[in-house]
């Protein structure tokens, strides 16, 4: 055996253990939901797969007539923040998504603005002053400030779907 | 459409929309949905239903 195939081989072995590990957690989370639930978030991955090829024809669209509005890497990141967003967002709103419960509710409304709010303090301090819309178009910052409205517009959901919840509870 | 006959099968048992939905396995959510015809179960769900309420199919699930 080449030297090659023996450096290689723990690299593929841990590889398969990882993608086995993910399929069994995920055949073990599956058992969590209902069947509404499950057709409710198959619907949010729909979504959010759409959302997210959308928002790629649009760049692609504008990369096209060339307005330069963000660097490459940065719209990337900002079309799957926008996707995750979406699919997060309609998840929560759906009932599928199984840490919503109701003990956790308070807590995960807490924790979204939380950590959005973080973000922004984060956001704003990476700026060193320098402006959000450069030469380049937007910097490489405004990913965090993407990432805090994603998990304050998850936040919001969460305390829409807290309140229809409990005006609903018979 | 909304399905009153699961509705009131359910409070003639006096049971909740949590309680039912414990006995049969799914969230409080689905009952409500159900009730409120947003969802068509499926006939297991239907099934486990008519057996936590002691009906049959055609008594809460039947349309004239």
């Amino acid at each position: 055996m080449s030297e090659k195939f023996i450096n290689t081989l723990p690299f593929v072995i841990a590889g398969l253990a990882v993608l086995a590990l993910v399929f069994f957690r995920a055949k073990k989370q599956e058992k969590r939901y209902d069947e509404r639930q499950l057709l409710a978030r198959n619907a949010a991955f729909k979504t959010a797969f759409f959302t997210l090829a959308g928002y790629c024809v649009v760049c692609a669209f504008l990369n096209m007539l060339g307005v330069n509005w963000a660097l490459t890497a940065t719209q990337m990141f900002l079309g799957a923040i926008l996707s995750i967003g979406v699919f997060a967002c309609l998840c929560l709103y759906r009932d599928a998504f199984f840490d919503f419960a109701k003990k956790n509710q308070k807590l995960y409304i807490f924790e979204m603005m939380a950590f959005s709010v973080i973000q922004v303090i984060g956001g704003v301090g990476m700026l060193h002053g320098q402006p959000i819309w450069g030469e380049e178009g937007l910097s490489f910052v405004s990913i965090v400030f993407a990432t805090a409205l994603c998990f304050f517009a998850v936040g919001v959901t969460a305390a829409i779907k807290t309140y229809t919840d409990a005006r609903q509870e018979d | 459409m909304k399905n009153l006959k699961l509705k009131s099968a359910r409070a003639a048992m006096d049971l909740s929309q949590q309680q039912l939905a414990e006995k049969v396995g799914v969230s409080r959510q689905t009952i409500s949905a159900i009730e409120k015809g947003d969802y068509n179960p499926t006939v297991n769900l239907c099934i486990a239903i008519c057996k936590a309420l002691g009906k049959t199919l055609d008594e809460l699930f039947w349309e004239e």
